[in-house]
């Protein structure tokens, strides 16, 4: 029963780290561009939803809007001052920008809103369902249906839309897209904002599962998104299935071994599956894993 | 007696469905220049790719010297004496024609982190011999003027030309270009003609792939013909000029096949 | 070369010997030249991050790798040093080097096999996870490294029985240090092992065709950097005589990440301009960590849109622009 119980905190804590990872996996393998400031675009909603919260405390549904566009609106400044310029340059370059700007954003976070986690008022409430021993709080049920609700919002939009359509063709061949008409640099511009966005949400998210948002949570929400992505692989089904199953082992790890060793569970499995197969769960083999 | 140098068995490259390399047989004898022709796409570049170690076979052996040098790592592979160009250029663009040459000679030199720090006899004679050796290699290719050039501004011909001077370092017993004429002017052309033929008549064996059917006519003694990742015909110049699946192939580009000196 | 181009190399080649010469004397007199010791310790910290940069530098810039985990090396070597040191005794002198060596141990188990066969943003983000792995390890093993209380009481250096404990003695074994190191890179670049490491760096299928084992290279890389961060990890704990996970976080890999790019990746005196820019910054703007931090991201932005070769690709062109001038000149 106990165990279950860890495996439902597994599921709801998993798919945040699903969403996290998606938002990452949309970036790294379908724009097919480094970015090494998700973390921080996670950090930069979470605090949006903060203070949205703060400012609507009844109103979940403008929360959650004014978290997204708050990081598609950051997705559009990621693009300009990381992406745009070096399209055409070595890819490196683009990498180190968003270091750069990673770094930039965490010490501006830590300067403007000091370095003390500030709490998030619970909205949703304390309330949970009970089959038997088992409890799955109102929270958890919450995340879950957002989650599932918004990576199904994803594959209509990547898969039945034009512009969806344009940012796919974009990551599998840049110059064929251009020669049949595509917008290269919007199409891109697109897939990092929706990244982002979905980051964002994810930030707020995590801010609400554990009460709190902190400057510095995007290190550790990036790592755990990146360990998903290569647990699962560079794809939206591999990212989801990567965060589901972290989620889960880390929250039995934390039942046998005790909490101080939630995030070593972590790095464990990342050098297991770097050993044994890089690509991931459902990763291709044949896709090397380049910058 | 001319031996057997290369021996390519049964060799399969899938990508996927994708039959890249589809049982190929060749044997390539030593001392000779072996051309390998074929319409774009038809897995030469994957060939030599295999050949050379930096793809995976799928199943088939290859064989050097009657060793089975099958899934050899690229530089174990150079090490053994075999040395390539690239289709598209792989130079080193921000360092200077003597300096890529220099790289070329690795497999030359030994010298390690001791020998480094403190230039011990070994570092020298290394240092020595890769500036002597780089230096005449330029002089054979006449690219002396340009040693101190960075490689990044130099002509397309000169550019291959470089290439051919670092594979070269590496002193091969076998040579494969990859379409070393590609892009070069009819001037040019002609040079890299008689320079792979006095480098073959200096005991060099030489695999070549060429769309320009002047040079792959005027040099090789023997050519493979490759269709869609099968070898369709083998032979003399003259039988694979006018065999009829050859010209099938190319549809079209038959007149390019016409004997020209 | 016509006699007048000959003329001016010789006395180009003797202008910067001069310099190099004057450079010299001036840092081995600056101990007598200066007394605050603020300054020199100012000055050692330089240094010390001199060693850092330049170690990063030669994974990044040499590499053909990108890492910002450097600071998980750097603890290695500290904690090593302060563990010998305090339990064992063991002599200062003796620990330099290993404390290198175990630090290079380290990036061989932890990068070295399950890391290399990635590229780019997915091994930089390995080698960020296990610089917190390193730390965290540090944190947790308590009965070896006392955990978050650090590890306080590590003896003075000795030299033939005399205690090494003023500043300006630091100072000279630091900057004996720093000219060392630089003495062995650049006798390492300019050879074989160098030229491998550029190839690599620059086309990996072309270095491999050329006979080059980019693995085995490419573990040797990451040694023979990692080496010198354990090095100064050591002085550092002599130096500060008390350590802890707090000077080893994520915050130490991307400052030093910082000096390497704002001074200018791939080349040689790139990171010791880094480091000395950003460091004399900081201490003109002597605020919160914070705000130092928001300065090295902003240069690392900055540098990239000018100029990605940063600031030692800056004096390349310029001398190239002033020839061009004077060219002209000379034609009219």
């Amino acid at each position: 029963m106990f165990y279950l119980q860890q495996i439902i905190n597994g599921i709801s804590q998993g798919s945040i780290y699903a969403l996290t990872a998606v938002g990452y996996a949309i970036i790294l393998g379908i724009v097919n561009i480094p970015s090494f400031v998700h973390g921080d675009v996670m950090m930069v909603g979470a605090f949006a939803g903060y203070y949205s919260v703060l400012l609507f405390p009844h109103n979940i549904l403008l929360v959650f809007i004014i978290v997204f566009a708050a990081s598609w609106f950051l997705g559009i400044i990621v693009d300009m001052v990381c992406y745009k310029r070096f399209r055409n340059s070595p890819r490196q370059v683009m990498l180190i920008c968003t270091v750069g700007f990673s770094i930039f954003l965490k010490s501006s976070a830590q300067v403007t809103f000091g370095t003390q986690q500030k709490l998030i008022p619970n909205i949703l409430g304390t309330n949970f369902f009970a089959l038997g021993e088992i409890r799955i709080t109102y929270v958890q049920i919450f995340i879950v249906s957002v989650v599932i609700f918004t990576v199904f919002l994803l594959q209509i939009l990547l898969f039945r839309t034009k512009i969806g359509l344009s940012v796919r063709a974009v990551s599998m061949h840049k110059r064929a897209s251009a020669l049949v008409g595509i917008n290269v640099n919007q199409a891109m511009k697109f897939g990092t904002c929706l990244g982002c966005a979905l980051g964002g949400i994810a930030g707020i998210l995590l801010g609400i599962y554990y009460n709190a948002v902190h400057p510095l949570m995007g290190g550790n929400a990036a790592m755990k998104a990146f360990i998903s992505v290569i647990f699962g692989g560079i794809n939206i089904p591999g990212a989801a299935l990567g965060g589901l199953l972290l989620g889960i082992f880390e929250n039995m790890g934390v039942a046998f071994f005790g909490s101080g060793y939630r995030d070593i569970i972590g790095y464990v499995i990342l050098i297991v599956v770097l050993l044994i197969k890089p690509s991931g769960l459902l990763g291709r083999k044949e896709n090397e894993i380049k910058i | 007696m001319e031996s057997t140098l290369f021996e390519i068995k049964e060799l399969c490259k899938y990508f996927g469905g994708v039959k890249a390399v589809d049982k190929v047989n060749i044997k390539i004898k030593k001392g000779i220049i072996y051309g390998i022709i074929g319409p774009n796409g038809a897995g030469k570049s994957t060939l030599f790719n295999v050949l050379t170690g930096h793809l995976s076979t799928t199943s088939g052996d290859i064989y050097f010297e009657n060793k089975k040098i099958t899934n050899f790592p690229p530089h174990k592979i150079t090490r053994l004496g075999i040395a390539r160009t690239f289709q598209n250029i792989k130079l080193f663009k921000y360092m200077n024609v003597l300096v890529n040459v220099k790289i070329g000679f690795h497999t030359q030199t030994k010298t390690n982190f001791w020998d480094a720090i403190f230039h011990t006899s070994t570092y020298n004679h290394d240092e020595r011999l890769t500036i002597k050796k780089g230096l005449e290699i330029l002089e054979r290719v006449g690219l002396t003027d340009f040693a101190y050039d960075y490689a990044l501004n130099l002509s397309y011909g000169v550019q291959r030309k470089l290439e051919i001077a670092r594979a070269l370092a590496a002193d091969p017993t076998v040579l494969l270009l990859d379409e070393p004429t590609a892009g070069m002017n009819p001037v040019e052309t002609n040079q890299i003609i008689k320079f792979i033929r006095q480098l073959n008549q200096e005991g060099l064996t030489i695999i070549i792939i060429e769309h320009d059917m002047k040079v792959i006519m005027n040099l090789c003694s023997r050519i493979a013909v490759l269709n869609e990742g099968k070898k369709i015909c083998e032979g003399i110049p003259r039988e694979v000029q006018t065999d009829k699946d050859v010209i099938e192939a190319y549809l079209g580009k038959s007149n390019l096949l016409k004997f020209k000196k | 070369m016509s006699k007048f181009k000959y003329l001016k190399n010789l006395l180009i080649r003797g202008k910067s010997h001069l310099t190099l010469g004057f450079l010299l004397v001036t840092l081995l007199l600056f101990p007598l030249l200066v007394k605050s010791q603020f300054i020199t310790r100012v000055v050692i910290n330089i240094l010390i991050y001199i060693v850092l940069a330049s170690s990063m530098n030669i994974i990044n810039g040499f590499g053909g790798m990108f890492s910002i985990g450097h600071a998980g090396f750097y603890c290695v070597g500290a904690y090593t040093a302060a563990i010998l040191s305090t339990r064992f005794g063991w002599s200062f002198w003796i620990l330099l080097p290993l404390s290198g060596v175990m630090a290079g141990i380290v990036s061989f188990l932890l990068l070295g096999f399950p890391a290399l066969r990635l590229r780019g943003l997915y091994f930089a983000m390995v080698t960020l996870g296990f610089s917190e792995v390193i730390r965290l390890i540090v944190l947790n093993w308590i009965t070896l490294t006392r955990g978050p209380m650090g590890i306080p009481g590590i003896p003075f250096p000795t030299f033939f029985g005399n205690s090494i404990i003023y500043n300006w003695q630091f100072y000279y074994i630091i900057l004996g240090i720093v000219v060392l190191m630089l003495f062995i890179i650049r006798r390492v670049l300019n050879s074989r092992i160098g030229r491998a490491w550029i190839s690599i760096r620059e086309d990996e299928t072309a270095a491999s065709a050329m006979g080059v084992e980019v693995f085995r290279y490419r573990l040797m890389n990451l040694f023979f950097a990692t080496f010198w961060a354990g090095v100064a990890g050591c002085f550092y704990a002599f130096y500060a005589r008390y350590i802890s996970a707090d000077s080893f976080t994520l915050d130490e890999g991307f400052s030093i990440l910082a000096m390497v790019i704002v001074g200018g990746q791939g080349s040689f005196i790139g990171p010791i301009l880094g480091s000395i820019l950003l460091l004399t910054l900081t201490e003109i703007f002597r605020g919160i960590a914070q705000y130092r931090l928001i300065v090295f991201g902003l240069a690392i932005l900055i540098v990239m849109h000018l100029r990605p070769g940063g600031i030692a690709s800056i004096k390349l062109s310029n001398i190239q622009e002033i020839k061009q001038k004077l060219s002209v000149r000379q034609d009219k």
